[in-house]
């Protein structure tokens, strides 16, 4: 004869409502913010960025770990050619940085786009950023102006469908072993063989399901994805489907001839004392009889431990490719806080439509006093399922802007309002219905109605859940949102005056040649506290350029401390000498600072007849033109020509020019030869790969300077 | 005639006949001082000209004359430093070594006083171990007599 399970008290119940409550502010304080989804933090070359120098490789630092073999990061120049080397690679030391190298870079404008597996979570994100070489990069491209730090692909039906099965199947065998174990006394209700094969068979179709839409939505060779990390979580998981199944199995063919549900407080000797009996007073004898067709099948207790030790199991190995295992301090918590809240909604959903079960055909006085037992479970394990879904919502839905701006958060805003009805169901069945049952209303069917609702409620929560473990959280949606813009492009100077009293720190944006706004920080130079100064001015004056005067720009204070300004002194491109002059309680203090403007862009027409060398035409900023080719543009010797050209089209006379010549090889200055008055030209010897030219020529006062790029194949 | 900059007082000067070389021009007046900080200075000129009343102020600016520049900037190849910057890079200099020995003397002063401290207690234990001693002995000794 098997020992009688022991039923939950009233008192220790209470204290497990209790003891979650308390644990309340300790899962709160838990939940600590997972990366959930690869979200690109930073990058170098920074979006937006400008660079003097080419760059030897591209690094991506994302919130979670790339997947090696199913990440990539593409490098496009203007023609949309890839100039990356090799395949992308997490760095070595920081599982967080991806990089993949780059050939010899030519001056020009460089898209990356990058497309990453998270090794955490398995989920896709991608995006791309525009950087230049030598020129100002342009603000990005259209993808990368709406989502600079990636972009999460929308769910799939096929996926959600997935899920939503996996959840059913999994859910309905964990509430059968408890509703077995804790509820009903090992015995599983009419029908229990027919919605055990329902479970399994849900929990294999959507495990397999689940490995095919991720496989779509990846979209890598399965040899690829079954060698990577996430590929190896998704077949450990259906590995646990297919062991769930087995054990479902083996409970099922467990389950004993029909016999009458057994009544576990008789068997254990009546109900605890002081509670009243669960069989109501006033049922009918005839009542207590099974009525034929409708028996109970008891079942070995380790059938029903395997079943819910598998399933619980096949939950955890779900988990851990899902948001929960994204990196954080306290990744351990974040697993165990997601794995306790699946396990609660498995005994309590899963429980609901075991009770629905149960409380089927005609009525009975253990249906009553199984609902009651049930509904004295539930109440601790909603508690549970409230605290863990709390906790793990609070960093997942990043706050009340991620709940009401991100599809994340509108899909767990109906999940909780789905939840709510929930309770209320459960709360009108506890304190309402069963409370009427006992003092002898005899009619179930206004509990089966709630419960049968309850199932419904539950199982489209299941449905929402599918659909909101594909999104990308609100947090991630939110910091997308927040993300700062790349910042535009400056130079950054900083001085003191010879005393030691006052620091500068000066920005001009952008630092080209022409307009620029100026921005002054003036501080005090040991407690860096703002300088009390009643006029801040700016006096530039050209290094080189003694026939060139000085010019004064005053700077206004605006309301963040900073002092402000546009001008147009910086009217050449060189080295500039600047002095700020503060003005302020007691003598003003001179503080130098010195600065070389950015290259100007200059738009670069390229002119390409068959049979001729291509022609670059070079719009330069001081007016005019400048004409470069290479002649005759294949590797071995090459005459490279300069001509400068005014704004009426005729050639531009010059005093004097110098050039200088880049290939991967280094940097050299060419011998010019005149050939007439605005026409230079050098001797060259080329190998295959890029080369740029750039050259300076002065007219008077006026210098021109211009550059231009080739491939030579 | 008036000359100020900054907050600075203003500083009261006669404007005097220049005669130069042929003993000057009608109508030059000049009056000398040499600038010791950069900025704007403005010049107020007050009293009778000719039986008029004069009462003028001109302000070195985009309109007017160019603002004082620092000397150093005009100077080649080591640019010197003028007395009152030098002044105040001693000035700063000096609070600044003023504020770090007083640190200092109070880091001193904390650890001396800790080193009292413990040798307080180490006189006290020591006294208290002498005394325990002798207290044994004079038990030691009542013993044995």
């Amino acid at each position: 004869m098997r020992r009688p399970l022991a039923m939950p008290r009233p008192r220790r119940l209470g204290r497990l409502v209790l003891a979650a409550l308390l644990a309340l502010p300790w899962l709160v304080a838990a939940g600590t913010p997972a990366g959930a989804h690869a979200l690109l933090r930073e990058s170098d070359p920074a979006a937006g960025s400008s660079l003097d120098k080419a760059p030897s490789r591209v690094l991506l630092n994302f919130t979670e770990r790339p997947e090696p073999g199913l990440s990539s990061i593409r490098v496009l120049d203007s023609g949309g050619r890839q100039v990356e080397r090799g395949q992308a690679a997490p760095v070595k030391g920081s599982p967080l940085d991806f990089a993949v190298g780059l050939g010899d870079l030519a001056d020009g404008t460089y898209t990356v786009s990058w497309r990453v597996v998270s090794r955490d979570d398995g989920h896709v994100t991608d995006g791309s950023f525009a950087f230049g070489v030598g020129v100002p990069a342009p603000s990005a491209t259209p993808q990368a102006q709406a989502a600079p730090q990636g972009a999460s692909p929308s769910p799939s039906p096929a996926a959600a469908a997935a899920r939503w099965a996996l959840y059913a199947g999994l859910t309905l065998l964990v509430g059968a072993a408890v509703f077995g174990l804790a509820v009903s006394g090992r015995v599983l209700p009419p029908g229990a063989r027919v919605l055990l094969a329902v479970a399994a068979g849900l929990a294999v179709v959507g495990g397999a399901a689940r490995f095919l839409a991720e496989r779509a939505r990846i979209d890598a060779p399965l040899g690829t994805l079954l060698h990577s990390a996430t590929g190896q979580g998704l077949l450990r998981l259906a590995v646990g489907v297919v062991v769930t199944a087995v054990a479902t199995w083996f409970l099922a063919k467990g389950l004993g001839p029909a016999a009458p549900m057994r009544e576990p407080a008789l068997v254990g000797g009546g109900p605890p004392e002081g509670e009243p009996s669960p069989v109501p007073e006033r049922v009918p004898a005839a009542v207590h009889s099974p009525p034929a067709g409708e028996a109970s099948a008891p079942v070995d207790t380790w059938r029903l431990v395997l079943v819910g030790v598998a399933a619980g199991v096949t939950m955890l190995l779900h988990i851990l490719v899902g948001h929960a295992a994204g990196p954080s301090p306290l990744r351990t918590v974040n697993l165990l806080v997601q794995w306790l809240h699946l396990l609660a909604v498995g005994a309590w959903i899963g429980g609901l439509v075991w009770l629905l079960a149960a409380l089927g055909g005609r009525e009975r006085p253990e249906q009553v006093a199984t609902a009651r037992r049930f509904s004295k479970l539930a109440a601790p394990v909603l508690g549970l399922v409230a605290v863990t879904g709390l906790s793990r919502a609070l960093h997942l839905a990043g706050g009340w802007q991620g709940l009401l701006d991100s599809s994340y958060g509108r899909f767990l805003d109906v999940k909780v309002a789905l939840f709510f009805g929930l309770v209320l169901l459960g709360a009108l069945n506890r304190y309402r219905v069963l409370p009427a049952l006992a003092k002898g209303v005899q009619h179930l069917d206004g509990l089966r109605r709630n419960v049968r609702g309850e199932v419904v409620l539950a199982a489209c929560i299941l449905a929402v859940t599918a659909v909101l473990s594909q999104l990308p959280p609100g947090r991630f949606v939110v910091e997308q949102a927040a993300a700062k813009p790349p910042a535009r492009l400056s130079l950054k100077v900083e001085g003191s005056d010879f005393a030691t009293s006052v620091r500068v720190a000066l920005s001009v944006s952008p630092g080209t040649p022409g307009p620029n706004g100026f921005t002054a920080k003036v501080t005090d130079y040991d407690s860096g506290e703002d300088w009390p100064a009643t006029r801040v001015a700016l006096r530039f004056t050209p290094r080189g350029q003694p026939d060139i005067g000085p010019s004064t720009l005053d700077l206004t204070r605006s309301g963040d401390g900073l002092w402000r300004g546009q001008g147009s002194q910086l009217s050449i491109a060189g080295r500039w000498v600047v002095v700020g002059l503060i003005e302020g309680s007691g003598p003003a203090v001179t503080v130098p600072m010195e600065l070389e403007t950015r290259a100007a862009p200059q738009p670069v027409k390229v002119s390409e007849v068959p049979g001729q060398p291509t022609l670059y035409t070079v719009t330069l900023a001081t007016g005019g033109s400048l004409q470069g080719y290479i002649d005759p543009g294949r590797p071995g010797p090459n005459t490279v020509h300069f001509t400068y050209f005014n704004q009426a089209g005729d050639e531009q006379p010059t005093d004097k020019a110098r050039a200088r010549m880049t290939t991967s090889g280094g940097s050299e200055a060419l011998t010019l030869i005149r050939l007439g008055p605005g026409h230079f030209a050098a001797n060259i010897d080329l190998e295959p790969g890029r080369v740029s030219f750039a050259i300076d020529a002065t007219t008077g006062r006026t210098q021109h300077n211009g550059r231009f790029e080739q491939r030579i194949e | 005639m008036a000359v100020t900059t900054g907050d600075a007082e203003p500083r009261e000067m006669v404007l005097q006949p220049y005669l130069g070389a042929g003993f000057g021009e009608p109508g030059d007046y000049r009056a000398f001082f040499i600038p010791t900080a950069p900025g704007p200075y403005t010049f107020k000129v007050t009293g009778s000209l000719g039986g008029k009343k004069v009462d003028q102020s001109y302000t070195s600016g985009k309109d007017g004359f160019d603002e004082v520049t620092d000397p150093a900037e005009a100077q080649y190849p080591v640019q010197q430093p003028s007395g009152s910057q030098l002044t105040r890079r001693l000035d700063r200099e000096t609070t600044r070594l003023n504020a770090a020995v007083a640190a200092h003397r109070e880091a001193a002063d904390q650890d001396a006083a800790e080193a009292r401290r413990l040798a307080t207690v180490g006189l006290a234990v020591g006294a208290l171990g002498l005394l325990t001693a002798v207290g044994v002995g004079v038990v030691a000794l009542r013993r044995r007599s």
